[in-house]
Order: structure tokens, then C-alpha cells, then sequence
């Protein structure tokens, strides 16, 4: 029988060989004629204003606790959807109970503020 | 086996109600406890191959993971860990849990950590001393205790053999989405409800601590 | 001697063993454990500390997939879901420490208040 993986180390090689292939045909078979201009970082013909090693907002880390919250919703839900038949009205009550609990953790945060982008 | 140890083991085989339990006890009972002898499933040769890459890279990530300079870096290297621990999972037929692995940690929780790195004052802290100076001492401690772990896995009480020979019933279960949500929703529910409290307090604590 | 050559040739014929998984799990702990030990960095702390959880979820797969119950697996799944509210609190703690000390040294934590 053939291993059910199979397509899925197909689908990684040809990232794999996508990925390194398009980087190595190109320093291979670029010409490399190194400008003060063309070391520059491309910025879409705009001269960069600073590194790019900079401090990011801290805004930003609130918006990715809340990505965290629904990432594990939908973890919860995927499973959950595969026996909703099997489960009835008990498990979409259930279901309901999980979501208005995290739906809680999204009004509190937006009631702080947290989704403000002044 | 010892008395005691026997003890613990029937114990321990009657609170897990699982089919292979006829397989392990005749297991235990026998003298001559070969692996091959007992293992009534054909694993293809080449998972032993798959398995030695990803624990090769998985340790490896976790090395550099622990040593690297920059914490970017470190975050890096983690998510590369906990892909080849993915396919640890993938190999032992937990499917499912694999794929959450790749969308929790990986995905989820990694990103996480990029953005407090990059909140961070990145150029400072890379030039900053890594190791404690008493680093030698915790290796040590760390290596007693790394012994102590491959005793107890190596470690065979009497002739029927050591926790790894005892142990060889066969994967039959597979961790699809269906049966992991058959489960989950029926057996554990007060912890999946729980959980929905702890992530919410996770959403309070952190909002409260990260707002200005 | 013999008997260890034997022990190999014979595994690299049988299916994976359970003492190669948990092995893989140790080392893994191992190395965990030495990063909260010996690193000053709290982020990378932190990170070990995600190793550590990662090792013993290794063992509760293993320990499902050789006995043949489900249970092993809906339980890594809830400490999954505990690492992401472990990790999203603790990065919260450090990004406070950060602002109050600008650094994440851990040997400038050592006073409860300041």
C-alpha cells in the first residue's frame, strides 16, 4: 500500500526545490556587477530611511493575542464540526457556551481599547 | 518482576481501557519478550528513516534553539523544532494533533514570540553576555538528571525486560479529527470547557499587562 | 558489547521501539532544561521552557499510539491550548518587565518591587 504521506513529501520537495531552484539559478546565472545603488536594500526605488532592525509598537502584540484566541477557537471547532451530527443539540449547546466564553475575552479586550489604532 | 512492580502495572493496565490490553499483559507474563516476536503490525522500513531525520533535526533545532546569540534566531530555529516534532506526530498516526502542532505552535504561538523579540530592543540584547557564569554547574545537574531519564528507560527490573520491551502493543488508533472530536466532546468536556475559561483569563492577563 | 550490536541490528528490522521516541523526548528535555538554567535571556527562557512542554508531549503521543488509547492525544491537546495562554501571559510579564528595566536580563529581576 502506498504511504499516504507521499503527497505531502511531494508538495515539500517542490516547495523545497522552488524555493532553493529560483536563489541558486539566480546567483548562478545573474551577472554580478555590484553597485553602491544596487546594495542598497530594495525599497521600491526609494531611498531606506533607517535599518530594518527597528522596535515594533507593542500594539502589534495585542492584536496577535487576539489571533492566538481564535487560532485555538478554530482548533477547538475542526474537530467538533467533524461529529456535529454524531453530538446534536447537546454539543452545539457546548460549542455555544465555549464561544461565548472567548466572545467574552474579544469585548473585554475591545472594551480596553486594545483594538484602537489612533 | 518484583511484587511492587507488578502491582503497579496491573493497576495501571486496569485503569486504561485500550484493545491491545490482552497484547501487553501476555507481554509482561512471558519470559522471552523480543520486540519482534510481539509486534503484530508492519512498520515500513523507511519510517525508521523518517524517524531518524526528524529526531536528528529536532534535537538539532533544540540545540541551537538553546545556544543561538540572537533571539531571533532562537525563535527561528524553535519553529524548525516544533515542525520536525510535527512529524514525529505524523509518524505515530496523530494526525490531527500534528496539524495543530504546525497551526498552535508554529503558527501561532512563534509568532508570538517574533513580535515581543522584534518589540524588543534587538541590538542590545544580542551583544549582551548569553550564559550564566555558573553554566557548568547546571550542565552537570542537567547531565545527572539526563542519566537518571536513560536509566529509567533503559533500565530492565528483571528478564522480562525494561519499560521499553514491555511496551510494544501495536497503533491501531488513529488521531483523526473525527475520533480525537468523538472524545473530546464527550468524555472531556468539563476540560474543554475549562479551557475556554483559562483562555479568556490568558486574554484578560494579558491585555491588562501589555496596555500602557 | 555483542549485546548492544544485537540490540541495534535487531531494531533496524522491527518497528520503531518505544525507547528510541523516548529517548528523542529526553534529549529534548535535556536540552530545554539547560537553556532555563544557563540562559540569561528571559525570552529564551521562555522558549526552553516551550521545548520542555514540546518533550512531554512527544511522550504523551508515544505512550497513546503504543497503548492503543486516545487519551494521550486529547491530552496533548489541552496542554497545547495551555502553552498558548502560558506563552501569551508570560510574553505580556516580559514586555511589562521590559518597559519597567529595559532589559531582559534575568539577574535584574531579582527584587520583587522596585
Amino acid at each position: 500500500m502506498m504511504n499516504p504521506y507521499i503527497p505531502v513529501l511531494i508538495l515539500a520537495l517542490f516547495s523545497a526545490l522552488i524555493a532553493g531552484g529560483l536563489l541558486l539559478l539566480t546567483s548562478i546565472l545573474g551577472p554580478k556587477r555590484l553597485t553602491k545603488a544596487k546594495l542598497e536594500p530594495f525599497e521600491s526605488g526609494v531611498q531606506p530611511l533607517q535599518t530594518s532592525v527597528v522596535r515594533i509598537p507593542v500594539k502589534f502584540y495585542i492584536v496577535a493575542i487576539l489571533f492566538i484566541l481564535f487560532d485555538i477557537e478554530i482548533i477547538f471547532l475542526f474537530p467538533w464540526a467533524t461529529v456535529f451530527r454524531e453530538l446534536g443539540v447537546f454539543g452545539f449547546v457546548e460549542m455555544i457556551i465555549f464561544l461565548l466564553m472567548l466572545v467574552a475575552g474579544l469585548v473585554y479586550a475591545w472594551k480596553k481599547g486594545a483594538l484602537e489604532w489612533e | 518482576m518484583s511484587q511492587k512492580n507488578e502491582r503497579i502495572l496491573s493497576y495501571l493496565l486496569k485503569s486504561i481501557k485500550y484493545p491491545g490490553k490482552q497484547q501487553i499483559t501476555s507481554c509482561l507474563s512471558r519470559r522471552d519478550t523480543s520486540v519482534k516476536k510481539y509486534a503484530s503490525f508492519k512498520h515500513e522500513e523507511k519510517d525508521l528513516t523518517a524517524f531518524l531525520i526528524f529526531s536528528t533535526l529536532a534535537i538539532l533545532g533544540a540545540l541551537l534553539t538553546v545556544t543561538a546569540r540572537n533571539p531571533i534566531y532562537s525563535v527561528l530555529f524553535l519553529a524548525m523544532t516544533f515542525l520536525q516534532i510535527s512529524g514525529l506526530y505524523a509518524l505515530l498516526q496523530a494526525e490531527f494533533i500534528a496539524i495543530v502542532q504546525i497551526a498552535v505552535y508554529a503558527g501561532a504561538i512563534m509568532v508570538l514570540f517574533l513580535f515581543v523579540v522584534m518589540f524588543l530592543d534587538v541590538k542590545e540584547i544580542a551583544t549582551e553576555k548569553n550564559f550564566h557564569p555558573i553554566a557548568p554547574v547546571c550542565l552537570i545537574l542537567a547531565l545527572v538528571l539526563l542519566g537518571e531519564f536513560l536509566v529509567f528507560i533503559f533500565y530492565k527490573p528483571s528478564r522480562e525486560g525494561g519499560l521499553s520491551e514491555t511496551v510494544t502493543a501495536v497503533g491501531q488508533i488513529y488521531g483523526t479529527a473525527e475520533n480525537i472530536g468523538r472524545t473530546l466532546f464527550s468524555q472531556y468536556l468539563l476540560p474543554f470547557e475549562v479551557a475556554s475559561i483559562l483562555l479568556l483569563m490568558a486574554i484578560v492577563g494579558a491585555v491588562v499587562l501589555a496596555k500602557r | 558489547m555483542p549485546y548492544i550490536l544485537c540490540f541495534t541490528v535487531n531494531r533496524f528490522m522491527s518497528p520503531i521501539p518505544l525507547s528510541y521516541y523516548l529517548v528523542v523526548s529526553t534529549l529534548i528535555f535535556f536540552i530545554g532544561m539547560l537553556g532555563v538554567l544557563t540562559r540569561r535571556n528571559v525570552l529564551i527562557i521562555l522558549m526552553s521552557i516551550e521545548l520542555m512542554l514540546n518533550a512531554a508531549n512527544i511522550n504523551f503521543i508515544v505512550f497513546s499510539y503504543y497503548l492503543n488509547s486516545l487519551r494521550g492525544q486529547i491530552f496533548v491537546f489541552f496542554v497545547m491550548t495551555v502553552a498558548a495562554a502560558e506563552a501569551a501571559v508570560g510574553l505580556a510579564v516580559i514586555v511589562y518587565l521590559f518597559r519597567n528595566k529595559n532589559t531582559v536580563n534575568d539577574d535584574e529581576f531579582s527584587l520583587m518591587r522596585w
